[in-house]
């Protein structure tokens, strides 16, 4: 299926989908089974994994989250989200980030950096929808991922420069996009300045992105008559969530 | 492994946040209410070390982790100075389920709740002067004034702007450390303003023209008139706008500052909501004949802090430079100033309204015994020191003990004279401990962070004795300050929490702020 967007404000949904592809596959060459050794642990990494492998693959998981919540995210939250997927990989080496992991993380990390960098942005009980959670497993995540940082939440210019092209280089080895990025990661949507952070500047979204309308041509996760994404779930979480 | 990290990350090994429980910590006290939820003054238990924990509120199940919180905890891991108030870590706190084995059960580890733990300051500003007969001498506003614009400034050359500068947010502690707190608003800005920020910012009575004509492209310029409402303040002894709704602000803004045109503030009109509110009729800037009563040099600055139009208006670094922190009587040196009994605009609020009580109370007994003469007398002009204590028979209706009564720890041993030179405030005297004042201009909090030192002498040098011959935390009172007019009740309104809407967003706009630690 073709990234929604060939325009250009997309690009980020884009490069991202495709970079998360990539680590699933590559991750589960290595670890045949992303539990492994690691059954018992709940804390931390293990906190993402589901059950089994969802249905739905991270690719298409990326495109609908993009869907329903990107109108309302700055298209650098997408690029700023992959940073803190990958310092939270980098912070738990032994774990895996495989297929079955990254769903659960890839939304934790959007909705972290959508709260990081809109003034106004969709609340918790929106992603989890959208991302087939409940809203009290988003919220447990939420705070396992903070903690996994250790609220090191900062991406600086320099940082956030790096990963898009690092993006960018992905999502043109995969092959699958051949689409030249001219436009500067600087500019646009956001800035980046000398020694502060990454900044977005997205203003207020009057449109509700679930009016949409979009109609997934699978027709298999969302019905649009109302302009809502219909309830779905990814496969449960390993034990059953009830905090926070 | 899992991905090529383009960047190192991941460098520091200190123990992560969130690893120790709250449990490490003794409540002693509550000494605020908002948004967040409570603030506790608590002591480690380990080391003894006093510390302020801030409770953050995880019951609204839709918005997850405050956004505010996201924000202030980024933000202040980032800023470290002697003027921006540390955050130390996070603890969490077990929920209240165990397992068999008495350990929490697994994964609910957040079902109880968690805190920020913050450095303890003894004061905020607001809380400070709303003290009954409290006023600062003049050494005394500049050392505030100086502290906060320094702290601003460190904020600034780090692309911060505080959004939030307002006497309850910038705190103090006995040894006259000032410290911007509550970075829940705040975020990082671009030098180039291309930015579409949120214009819903900066309590209303401090919110600068820009925002309320809806400006979504400002910088620090927005902090910078915050500082010159709560300088204003400092000296009038009350706010001087106090708005009750954004037109009626803008109103009050007009009547001091004139009204703004292309001549004064080009591009004015430009601004979304200029049309909305433009001026019935034109006014006359009047701040030099609303404030004559200052002295010229102070009155030179707020003219600048208070300039309509940003772009004109004075930055914090610039301010420093300011003759006002250059002429006698100097900034003193902040171990200099005088030791209160603790007070944060939470519990003056709780005193204020035992106090009103009290009144009503008496009032009913005075109706059946009329007794001559119960109103206070004014406060003495001069010859005090720190005149705080109002003097006269009305004390007893203060519930608390006189601000000058010594605590336990406390170690002045005469109250007067702020010029006794280091030894007045011995160093074992700091209950915190650790902290210790960076003299002579050694910026040292902030390692490699651009932060520029100001190029002039440090204010207070050394033992705290500017050249000039110490400071005038006494003799300088001749001044007209703290003009004698904190009625009862006072200006802060005991009854409105938040002083002024403020709101980002739908997450904040709750009465109650939690404004330092609030």
């Amino acid at each position: 299926m073709e990234p929604l967007s060939s325009s250009s404000e997309a690009v980020e949904v884009a490069m991202l989908r495709h970079a998360v592809e990539r680590l699933v596959a590559r991750n589960d060459r290595v670890w045949s089974s992303d539990d492994g050794a690691l059954a018992g642990e709940e804390k931390g990494m293990a906190a993402f994994r589901g059950v089994r492998v969802p249905r739905m693959g991270v690719g298409e998981y990326v495109e609908r989250i993009g869907r329903y919540a990107g109108a309302a995210m700055s298209p650098s939250c997408f690029v700023v989200a992959f940073v803190l997927l990958d310092r939270a990989a980098h912070r738990r080496p032994a774990h895996p980030v495989g297929s079955r992991t990254i769903h659960r993380l890839l939304l934790t990390s959007l909705l972290l950096a959508s709260k990081l960098l809109d003034d106004a942005h969709h609340n918790n009980a929106f992603f989890a929808r959208v991302g087939g959670v409940s809203n009290a497993e988003l919220n447990w995540l939420e705070l396992e991922l903070l903690f996994l940082l250790d609220f090191e939440l900062t991406v600086t210019p320099r940082v956030y420069e790096s990963y898009y092209f690092h993006l960018h280089k992905e999502m043109l080895a995969s092959g699958t996009y051949k689409q030249r990025i001219t436009r500067s990661p600087t500019t646009g949507n956001g800035t980046i300045d000398e020694d502060g952070n990454f900044e977005t500047n997205k203003q207020k979204i009057t449109r509700s992105p679930m009016t949409n309308g979009v109609i997934d041509e699978d027709g298999d996760f969302e019905s649009v008559a109302d302009g809502r994404p219909r309830r779905w779930s990814l496969s449960p979480p390993r034990r059953s969530i009830d905090c926070c | 492994m899992a991905v090529a990290a383009p960047g190192q990350l991941n460098l520091d090994e200190s123990p992560s946040w969130g690893s120790r429980s709250v449990d490490c910590f003794e409540k002693l006290e509550q000494i605020g209410e908002g948004t967040y939820g409570q603030v506790y003054m608590a002591r480690e238990t380990k080391t003894g070390e006093i510390v302020a924990l801030k409770k953050i509120r995880m019951d609204n199940e839709r918005e997850g982790f405050p956004i505010t919180a996201i924000r202030e905890i980024k933000i202040l891991k980032k800023l470290h100075h002697q003027n921006v108030i540390q955050l130390k870590e996070i603890v969490t706190s077990p929920g209240p389920e165990k397992d068999e084995q008495g350990k929490p059960a697994e994964g609910n580890k957040y079902k109880g709740s968690i805190y920020m733990v913050f450095e303890y300051m003894d004061h905020d500003l607001t809380g400070l002067s709303d003290r009954p007969g409290m006023r600062f001498t003049v050494p005394q506003i500049k050392c505030y004034m100086k502290q906060l614009l320094t702290g601003l400034h460190y904020c600034h050359v780090n692309q911060v702007l505080h959004r939030d500068i307002k006497g309850s947010n910038l705190l103090i502690d006995n040894e006259g450390n000032l410290k911007l707190a509550d970075f829940g608003l705040a975020r990082s800005f671009s030098s180039d303003h291309n930015g579409n920020l949120t214009n819903r910012v900066i309590t209303l009575w401090y919110r600068p023209p820009e925002l309320l004509l809806g400006a979504t492209k400002y910088g620090p310029a927005v902090d910078m008139w915050s500082v010159g409402c709560i300088f204003a303040e400092l000296l009038h002894g009350k706010p001087i706008l106090p708005g009750k709704n954004e037109p009626e602000q803008l109103n009050k803004i007009y009547e001091l500052c004139g009204t703004p045109d292309e001549v004064n503030w080009p591009g004015v009109t430009k601004i979304p909501w200029y049309n909305n509110f433009k001026p019935a009729r034109p006014m006359k800037r009047r701040v030099r004949e609303v404030f004559k009563h200052f002295d010229r040099h102070a009155l030179d600055l707020l003219e600048r802090m208070l300039t309509l139009d940003p772009s004109q208006r004075i930055s914090a670094k610039d301010a420093l430079d300011a003759e006002y922190f250059w002429t006698d009587p100097l900034p003193c040196d902040p171990k200099s100033l005088p030791k209160y009994e603790s007070s944060h605009e939470f519990q003056t609020k709780k005193k204020r309204q035992q106090q009103r009580q009290q009144e009503e109370t008496a009032k009913r007994q005075k109706l059946q015994h009329p007794q001559p003469h119960t109103r206070l007398p004014p406060i003495q002009q001069t010859g005090q020191p720190h005149p705080q204590i109002r003097p006269g028979p009305s004390q007893p209706i203060h519930t608390a003990p006189p601000p000058m009564a010594a605590g336990p720890s406390h170690h002045y041993g005469k109250p007067r004279g702020p010029s006794g030179g280091p030894s007045r405030y011995p160093p074992g005297g700091n209950p915190t401990g650790g902290y210790n004042p960076t003299r002579g201009g050694q910026g040292s909090g902030y390692g490699s962070g651009p932060y520029q030192q100001q190029g002039r002498a440090p204010p207070y040098a050394g033992s705290g004795m500017p050249p000039t011959g110490g400071p005038r935390g006494g003799s300088g009172s001749g001044y007209g300050v703290g003009a004698p007019s904190y009625p009862q009740g006072g200006p802060y309104g005991a009854s409105g929490a938040g002083r002024g809407p403020n709101m980002m967003g739908g997450n904040r706009n709750q009465q109650q702020q939690y404004g330092g630690w609030q």
